[in-house]
């Protein structure tokens, strides 16, 4: 295997289109890490578990109901989840609201479904899931790491002390959420030019 | 339910409780939009119709079916709004396939939808259907405004290359949010 294919699998391409269309529950699980860590466990589960489910019906559906069927796949997996993270994690579903349940009509979700699964094996779909659910857990935590100690000047919920009068509460807000995942995806983007100048010297 | 009451909930819709911006509910949606303005006012249109429709639906069914199999709850509003969603494209998919490229269906299946159906089983049912239609004007609105603002005032070349493309989008609708949270203190 050629050195750095895994991290490169992991920015090339694909980040930006996927953060887009997740933005919406990056932001809102970003304002604390237990939710963080909480959509992130969803958002994988949630994927991978359709994605083994649609990869091995997907010839067996018709395309006209390709939507309704993959939708309604993806909501029975994340009614499960939903269910189970109320029976074990209240404070973090109480914590995420309807967002959680929103993962059901997510692109990340629906399109992963529909460009990956529906065109390949159980194999590459899982391997895809998981690079995805990761890569989506490991930005929300970070955004929540960033947003929690300078937004709240907290913890996971336990305030720290020296923080309390420089906290900025803008951060910790809509505002904030915005701001974070642009500085983050900055990053993102510097590293995964990074990368590509990397391999393309490597090619040279 | 007089007349003050409905351009509350219609300002909130706008302002306050707007979905996409500060809700954080249908934002990805919002921020992949690249249509032109007119296209994107009648997407808009059309998934305020889908709200205004699948609460109409939804109302009912929670609180006289759903109420005893609350875990059907998700499951079943998906499958309300599809059905919606495919009902309209249906009825008007010569207008829509004109301005929308055939992409309303997957459009108005989105987070803001189910969202709003969620959030307004909490409401008087009237009170859900004015909610309803505000948010809808709300994401409406703000879709245009965004795709206006991204097609006139970016420009590309005047920003650093790390922050071309998404982490710019997110920097102007960013700058939305502190502008609907000033109206938010004027009003």
């Amino acid at each position: 295997m050629k050195k750095g294919t895994k991290t490169s699998y992991l920015l090339k391409g694909t980040p930006s289109i996927l953060l887009v269309l997740g933005a919406g529950f990056v932001m809102a699980s970003s304002t604390d890490i237990r939710a963080a860590l909480g959509m992130g466990a969803a958002v994988l589960i949630a994927m991978l578990l359709s994605s083994i489910v649609i990869s091995a019906l997907h010839k067996i559906i018709p395309a006209y109901a390709k939507l309704p069927a993959y939708l309604m796949i993806i909501t029975g997996f994340v009614s499960l989840i939903s269910m189970f993270m109320q029976a074990h994690f209240p404070n973090v579903v109480e914590m995420l609201g309807v967002h959680l349940a929103t993962l059901a009509v997510s692109a990340v979700v629906y399109r992963d479904a529909e460009e990956v699964a529906d065109h390949n094996g159980e194999a590459t779909s899982i391997k895809t899931a998981l690079v995805t659910g990761i890569f989506f857990t490991v930005v929300m935590v970070v955004c929540a790491l960033i947003r929690e100690f300078f937004g709240a000047a907290t913890f996971w919920g336990k305030p720290i002390a020296f923080m309390q009068d420089y906290k900025i509460s803008a951060i910790a807000g809509a505002f904030g959420g915005y701001l974070v995942l642009a500085i983050v995806m900055a990053i993102i983007n510097k590293i995964t030019k990074l990368h590509h100048h990397l391999d393309e010297e490597e090619e040279n | 339910m007089d007349l003050k009451v409905i351009l509350g909930i219609v300002l909130a819709g706008i302002l306050s409780n707007n979905y996409a911006l500060l809700h954080f509910l249908g934002t990805g949606a919002v921020l992949e939009n690249e249509r032109s303005s007119r296209r994107s006012l009648t997407l808009g249109l059309g998934t305020t119709l889908v709200m205004v429709i699948s609460t109409l639906i939804t109302w009912p069914l929670n609180t006289y079916v759903l109420a005893k199999v609350p875990y059907l709850q998700t499951m079943v509003f998906v499958l309300v709004v599809l059905m919606v969603v495919e009902i309209i494209h249906v009825i008007a998919k010569n207008i829509l396939d004109n301005y929308c490229k055939s992409d309303f269906v997957k459009f108005a299946i989105n987070g803001a939808v189910l969202g709003l159906c969620i959030h307004n089983t909490h409401d008087e049912f009237v009170t859900a259907i004015v909610t309803s239609a505000a948010v809808g004007i709300g994401f409406m609105l703000t879709m245009t405004v965004y795709a206006k603002l991204k097609s006139t005032l970016v420009d590309e070349e005047a920003v650093p290359p790390t922050f071309r493309g998404l982490p710019i989008d997110l920097l102007t609708a960013g700058m939305m949010v502190l502008a609907l949270l000033a109206l938010n203190f004027k009003f």
